[in-house]
């Protein structure tokens, strides 16, 4: 058993579950470790790569214990949202770059194929099988797609504000914008999001 | 107006979401693991320049007091005896005679001795 009141050696589904609660006890680890397999999925909702999910969060965590991780464990929260926030946004403007190449080069390539948007042609490995016929499957499935089919601000301010459970203010400081865009992207989100969620209530 | 956040579907949406965390495969469990120790080990990394220029600042403090303290002059007068507090101090302790005066004194040691007998015997 830590100091903190649960054990360090395995996995408290606790820390997996519930937002960090930062007290002056809070180490940069246990802060990490909580945060982590959320920062994850925020991360591949994002980009919809497993792999690359994990680089960004890799990179997020480096790049706050380098600029945050002597803050006080308080400000912690928003201000690792805030680093992977702009990791996914660098990891949008590379891929955007790449896209205008690899476009252009398919063009040459392929001249006179219909035009698809190569999002929609990635294979999804969430879509759904036989097994996912079950209830929890097939809701968790659509609120995938569903979150995955928000803008990027939009779902930040989901996640952030809904699931991760901050303020609207720390929220602003995570996503680099004013409180009342919180507010815009996030009543935005729940309008979209509610009429094909609500049937799995 | 009620807090949005505890709608029926979003409270789904939430659960939803927290049981996905238990779905992710082991390999990206296990590189989330090694990201987190290599960024936590870069922080650790951090400390020791941070320590060592500390350090290296504290020493060069002293090596300059204690040079400094090496080329003041040091009075060639001799120290004064210390007495502590509420030592009585003998009356003959200015008497006390230097190491010169004391050679001389065994050096006469005879004619000191005689010269007590003497004057005992003309005052006897």
């Amino acid at each position: 058993m830590s100091a903190f009141g649960y054990p360090m050696s395995g996995f408290d589904s606790r820390q997996l579950l519930a937002p960090v609660a930062a007290s002056a006890a809070t180490t940069l680890e246990t802060f990490l470790r909580g945060v982590e397999r959320r920062a994850w999925r925020v991360a591949e909702l994002a980009i919809r790569q497993r792999d690359d999910a994990v680089d960004l969060v890799q990179e997020a965590m480096f790049g706050f214990v380098r600029r945050y991780g002597q803050r006080a464990p308080e400000e912690w929260t928003p201000l690792f949202w805030r680093v992977l926030d702009s990791r996914i946004h660098d990891w949008h403007r590379r891929n955007a770059v790449r896209s205008r190449w690899t476009g252009w080069l398919g063009r040459l390539g392929s001249e006179g194929d219909e035009e698809s948007d190569p999002l929609l042609a990635a294979a999804d490995g969430r879509e759904p099988g036989p097994l996912a016929r079950l209830a929890d499957r097939e809701a968790g499935a659509a609120l995938d797609a569903a979150l995955r089919a928000l803008p990027l601000r939009q779902r930040q301010a989901f996640l952030l504000r809904i699931w991760e459970g901050l303020d609207v203010a720390q929220t602003a400081t995570a996503m680099r914008c004013s409180q009342g865009s919180v507010k815009t992207h996030l009543s935005r989100a729940l309008m979209r999001l509610r009429d094909q969620l609500e049937p799995y209530q | 107006m009620n807090d949005p956040r505890h709608e029926p579907w979003l409270e789904r949406s939430r659960a939803l979401l927290d049981e996905s965390l238990h779905e992710i495969d082991a390999a990206t469990l296990s590189r989330l693991n090694r990201a987190r120790q290599a960024a936590l080990g870069k922080a650790h990394a951090q400390r020791p320049l941070w320590l060592g220029l500390s350090v290296l600042g504290a020493t060069a403090v002293l090596v300059l007091a204690f040079g400094l303290a090496r080329q003041t002059p040091i009075p060639a007068t001799a120290p004064t005896p210390v007495v502590a507090p509420g030592t009585q101090v003998d009356a003959d302790a200015d008497l006390a005679v230097s190491d010169a005066d004391s050679d001389e004194l065994y050096e006469n040691l005879d004619f000191y001795a005689w010269l007590a007998d003497a004057g005992n015997g003309g005052q006897g």
